[in-house]
């Protein structure tokens, strides 16, 4: 077939706020288009790369790389890929431009160029390039003097003079002296369309991300916004008739796609560091010989299975050549040790695995030799874990080891790999931060025009509401049908579909970091990170994954620092350190407090869904905690999986395997997928996958372009089950199972479930350290702190409000009670915190209100915020009084210093406040209660009718209740129902409210402070209420906040 | 320097300057204008087509905008710009 033309100028939505175009959506229309090939330019930046290439290949398009740089004098250059040369060095120079300037403002100094302009082919630039800039003004010396760097730095067969006719005003005049500057200096010309969308009507989205960008309106941004909607994809035959006057222009464009030939995935030049071994070893001998030696410790002698195991293993790493690999990681958890150290978290005497810096989680758990080499702390031996997962014979690619950190350690510890290995070999994975649901609502209003006031009003709503249904929603709520005429509201409806989902910023991962021995800043463009000495790729973790990185992920997980911080307060308090490794993993006490749902505070196992099913569920060992934690998980409740294997563990369901061949893969699980690993295990049993494509086919159901592939493998799982003697209908309701929600792999189920054990008995054997811990360690879990609170005297904690003369920084265990801390006021801070303690360390404890205010120098508002939170109790008989006190004593700044007058003479009777008071002003300032709870308050003004929560249990199934309580969380999951939970002062109480009655409620629900009224619902030793009507009770505005998930 | 007229200045002083003028366009080969009829009724042909652009914007309003633009030089030697209306649909002489 004969070409025309080729499109080398393309900006997907990678060019942030410019295209307004998803690379699917481009590729897509390439090959409707009939094109062979597009060449991809965001600016600066390759982060669509890795995902063009993927998408492009598998539309039979050949992905053209480049980027359209800026310049630091501010124009723009296309620079485009020929050779692997080529990439690397526009990766770099991308890089420079990245680290050199300013975060969000990357510029390359054109003296960068010379070094890296090998494999490259110059265009000159869009209407902002500098030729184009140079000629407008008139000064076509200038232009000359540049086309010359160019081809001197480029070489005269890679210098293409750049036109595009968008039928801007002045793209006629242009091209023609473009075309004479290219005639004169014998330098050939080139067509581009300087794409930004797929389809002429996304122009709409286009013009409002430029004024999304500049953080004005429509109307405020003519200047800025494109002048028209001519900046699609436009065919071979619009671009023949619009350059018909230069069609060398057109032809250049087939011949600089002809020259390209680099292929991402084929010719990436990744390579994981070597790592230095003492002599006499190789890496997979030093290996083995640390494994010996820990296992000799570990275990006390090397068992027949502990050598089978490790032999195996060991077999597998030095096909894949993963030593080095693991070694690598070795050294990882050396780093994080002596950061413990460092922090007086450890003692250099005391071996790793007594004081071990974090814990794996994912499927690196199943690996005997990391949880001897310190990447994990679950002995897959114990729990016959599989190792399949993690490695196998034909491993597709790498596996990623997880681990997972305190906060305290994980901060330090990526700086210290940051210094060790340099920017050029160790940067954080990046993470493309898209629009969601809010968002796209309030950038697109703005852009807009519409009201402030108006959109907070909506987007309150919005949470409930399909981003589809804008248009819908605008049209039949009370509060905007009347807007919906206007053109502008009209819009946002259509835009926010489009807009939603792109890409606005590109974040650092969670923790995912490279580590290369060639440089990282030739393999993918690396920026500076929003943390100081911190760097991160452009490449997110998928992209990542398909160019067969190794990803090392650093977690920070808010329950191992509470963790931490217990065994530690544990240790002050009774003068052992407890070796968590070594308590007993079946104790009934603990199991019998899980079976309760106590559980609120402790890991995986304390969400509404969670207490829901472990009373089902009843573990009563480990293995049993790794089906609790795996089974409330998206991809098993997709199919009501969830509900199905209760009943079928509670013995009140009859199952049977849709096929025989099930049994092997599902029989742990009675009948259903709770693991990533089981749908491998089905592909290979039922399908008769190999272990590689069975991983390939799983991955397909996470990737974005996922109906793309997905087709394929569902054709050959059909063919391979019925090779097996599978029936068609029998495989097709099998293969229907798997989805592309997010699943544990087994053993991160089992590392979570230990950890969560773990957890539990901190919680049973040692109540008071583990609420102060997690006190101090907010936010982090599900709950509020005021309902931690409520659960901690639940548990005979007694909880005491800060106080002046007691408190350190953060809670702390004072006379077998937990006593807040100075943080947990608002606006004292840790400065004035410091003040307060370094004044009371200096003179002794604080004597009167005048004394503390004097010595510690505190400002009113935050004298009046400590004595509202009970602070200044310990120093006067009434907080009024003790108010009124500090209004005659502090001194506003700057002024000069007071003179220690009398003030006893000022002083007046003041009445004491009421609880109520108290309560307000203390969730005012603290945000809890210590005392008390709102409900005991209020519950003298409150009907008899309304039951109190431990009443409850005493009702009948299906018999009619009221309550009333504060909102401590709302959620929707997947389904329609929402769930609500209220809190009194005696426990929590479960609200369901079905669709329809919620659709009714919905605002009345939104109020912190309920009554409701409903009937009881009680299935397999749970119970909820099931709402019918529900009404607002008055409420302040310093109630705590509900946790939402809607 | 410019007299002082004396008018006192108000909003009433303002007028639109530039206004468009419609006008009627006979199309020719590739879609292109051949023949244009002013206002007053003189017809002119279209020697050639020297610019042409296009405008597509204030779509979020209740008057959104798409012209193709032409300046186009007429048998007469005058350059005129003249564009269509491509929502309202009628063709327009601006004097630029």
């Amino acid at each position: 077939m004969a070409y025309s033309y080729i499109e080398l100028h393309a900006h997907s939505n990678f060019s942030l706020k410019e295209g307004a175009s998803h690379i699917h959506e481009l590729t897509t229309q390439a090959q409707k288009l009939g094109y062979p090939a597009l060449g991809l330019t965001d600016h600066n930046t390759l982060a669509g790369s890795m995902l063009f290439t993927q998408t492009a290949h598998s539309l039979g398009l050949q992905p053209i790389l480049g980027s359209e740089i800026t310049l630091a004098n501010g124009h723009h250059l296309t620079l485009i890929v020929r050779t692997q040369k080529g990439y690397e060095n526009l990766s770099h120079l991308l890089s420079m431009a990245h680290i050199s300037n300013d975060r969000k403002n990357p510029l390359l100094n054109l003296k960068s160029i010379p070094d890296f302009a090998e494999g490259l082919t110059l265009l000159t630039g869009c209407r902002k390039g500098e030729i184009s800039a140079f000629l407008a003004k008139g000064q076509e010396s200038r232009a000359l003097r540049s086309v010359t760097q160019y081809l001197d730095w480029f070489g005269s067969e890679n210098v293409y003079i750049e036109m595009q006719q968008n039928y801007v005003y002045g793209d006629t005049l242009r091209n023609s002296q473009l075309a004479a500057l290219a005639q004169q200096m014998k330098v050939p010309i080139v067509a581009t369309n300087n794409v930004h969308y797929h389809t002429k009507n996304r122009h709409r989205l286009q013009d409002a991300l430029v004024a999304i960008s500049h953080n004005k309106t429509l109307s405020e941004t003519h200047k800025e916004r494109r002048a028209n909607a001519e900046f699609y994809l436009k065919s071979q035959k619009e671009m023949s008739s619009l350059f018909h006057q230069f069609p060398d222009a057109l032809k250049n464009t087939l011949k600089i796609a002809n020259r390209c030939d680099f292929d991402l995935k084929r010719d990436l030049n990744y390579r994981f560091p070597n790592y230095s071994v003492p002599a006499g070893y190789t890496p997979q001998t030093h290996l083995e010989n640390l494994c010996y030696k820990a296992a000799r410790r570990r275990y006390g002698e090397i068992t027949p299975e502990v050598r089978q195991r490790l032999e195996r293993e060991f077999q597998l790493i030095e096909k894949h050549n993963l030593a080095g690999f693991l070694l690598v990681y070795h050294d990882i958890i050396q780093e994080a040790r002596q950061v413990m150290i460092d922090l007086n978290l450890s003692d250099p005497e005391i071996p790793l695995e007594e004081r071990p810096p974090g814990r794996g989680r994912g499927s690196s758990v199943a690996l005997l030799v990391g949880y001897l080499i310190g990447l994990s702390h679950i002995d897959p031996l114990a729990f016959n874990l599989k190792l399949d997962r993690f490695l196998s014979e034909e491993m597709i690619s790498v596996p990623d080891i997880d681990l997972d950190f305190p906060r305290e350690i994980r901060t330090p510890l990526i700086e210290r790999i940051h210094q060790k290995w340099g920017w050029e070999h160790a940067a954080l994975a990046g993470m493309i931060v898209t629009y969601r649901t809010r968002s796209t609502i309030r950038a697109l209003a703005k852009a807009l025009g519409l009201p402030n006031k108006q959109i907070s009003t909506f987007t309150k709503h919005m949470h409930q509401i399909d981003i589809k249904q804008i248009g819908t929603e605008i049209n039949n709520h009370p509060g905007f049908k009347h807007l919906a005429n206007i053109p502008s509201w009209q819009h946002l409806g259509e835009l926010a579909e489009q807009l939603h989902g792109f890409p606005h910023e590109i974040a650092q991962h969670p923790g995912g970091m490279i580590i290369s021995s060639t440089p990282l800043s030739k393999i993918v463009p690396i920026r500076k990170g929003a943390f100081e000495g911190r760097f991160v790729m452009e490449w997110d973790k998928e992209a990542i994954k398909d160019a067969g990185f190794i990803k090392i992920d650093f977690l920070a997980l808010g329950t191992l620092s509470q963790m931490q911080e217990a065994l530690q307060l544990i240790e002050n308090r009774t003068g052992h350190y407890i070796d968590l490794s070594r308590i007993n993993f079946d104790d009934k006490n603990v199991y019998k407090m899980l079976h309760r749902a106590d559980t609120i505070g402790i890991f995986q196992v304390e969400s509404a869904a969670q207490m829901q099913a472990i009373i089902r569920i009843k573990p009563e060992n480990l293995f049993d905690m790794a089906l609790e934690v795996a089974a409330i998980r998206p991809g098993v409740g997709i199919h009501d999986g969830i509900t199905h294997f209760i009943r079928r563990r509670m013995k009140s369901e009859q199952w049977k395997y849709d096929h025989p061949l099930e049994r092997g893969p599902l029989a742990r699980t009675l009948g259903i997928i709770l693991y990533q690993d089981q749908v491998n295990e089905l592909a290979m049993s039922i399908g008769g996958f190999s272990g590689a494509d069975a991983e390939q086919m799983r991955r397909a159901f996470h990737k974005r372009e996922k109906d793309l592939l997905l087709s394929a493998w569902h054709q050959k799982f059909i063919d391979g089950a019925m090779k097996k003697g599978v029936p068609q209908d029998i495989a097709l309701k099998i293969f229907k199972k798997f989805n592309g929600q997010y699943m544990f792999p087994e053993s991160h189920a089992f590392a979570f479930g230990v950890t969560a054990y773990q957890m539990a008995w901190i919680k049973y054997y040692y109540p008071l350290e583990f609420y102060v811990s997690i006190f101090n360690q907010q936010p982090m879990g599900f709950w509020s702190l005021e309902t931690l609170k409520e659960d901690a005297k639940r548990h005979g904690i007694t909880i005491l409000n800060v106080d002046v003369n007691q408190s350190g920084e953060k809670a702390t265990i004072y006379k077998e009670s937990l006593l807040l801390g100075f943080l947990h006021v608002r606006k004292i801070g840790k400065s004035n915190t410091n003040r307060i303690i370094k004044a009371r360390n200096s003179n002794g404890s604080f004597v009167s209100v005048s004394d503390f205010v004097k010595r510690t120098g505190l400002q009113i508002d935050e004298l009046y915020n400590l004595a509202d939170a009970g602070a200044l109790d310990c120093l006067g008989t009434s907080r009024r009084q003790i108010k009124w006190k500090i209004g005659l004593t502090s001194q506003p700044i700057p002024h000069q210093a007071s003179l220690n007058l009398p003030i006893e003479k000022d002083l007046i009777d003041l009445p004491q406040q009421s609880s109520l008071e108290k309560m307000q002003r203390e969730y005012r300032t603290t945000g809890i209660y210590p005392k008390g709870h709102l409900l005991s308050e209020i519950r003298p003004y409150l009907s008899r009718d309304i039951l109190p929560s431990h009443k409850l249990n005493k009702q009948r199934h299906a018999a009619d209740v009221k309550v009333a309580g504060i909102v401590v969380r709302r959620q929707k999951p997947r389904g329609k129902t929402v769930f609500i939970t209220l809190e009194d002062e005696f426990g929590l109480i479960p609200l369901v409210i079905w669709e329809g009655t919620y659709t009714t409620l919905k605002d009345i629900l939104n109020a912190p402070l309920l009554v409701v009224r409903g009937k009881i619902s009680r299935r397999e030793g749970t119970l909820n209420i099931i709402v019918e009507q529900a009404r607002m009770l008055p409420d302040s505005e310093y109630l705590p906040q509900s946790r939402n998930w809607l | 320097m410019v007299k002082n007229t004396g008018t006192p200045y108000g909003l009433n002083t303002f007028r639109p300057l530039n206004i468009p003028e419609p006008c009627n366009v006979q199309m020719g080969k590739h879609d292109k204008p051949q023949i244009i009829t002013k206002k007053h009724g003189k017809s002119l042909s279209v020697l050639s087509i020297k610019d042409t652009w296009r405008v597509d914007d204030e779509w979020w309003t209740n008057h959104p905008i798409s012209r193709q633009y032409y300046t186009i030089l007429l048998e007469n030697l005058s350059r005129t710009t003249i564009f269509i209306d491509r929502i309202g649909g009628g063709w327009y002489e601006q004097g630029l």
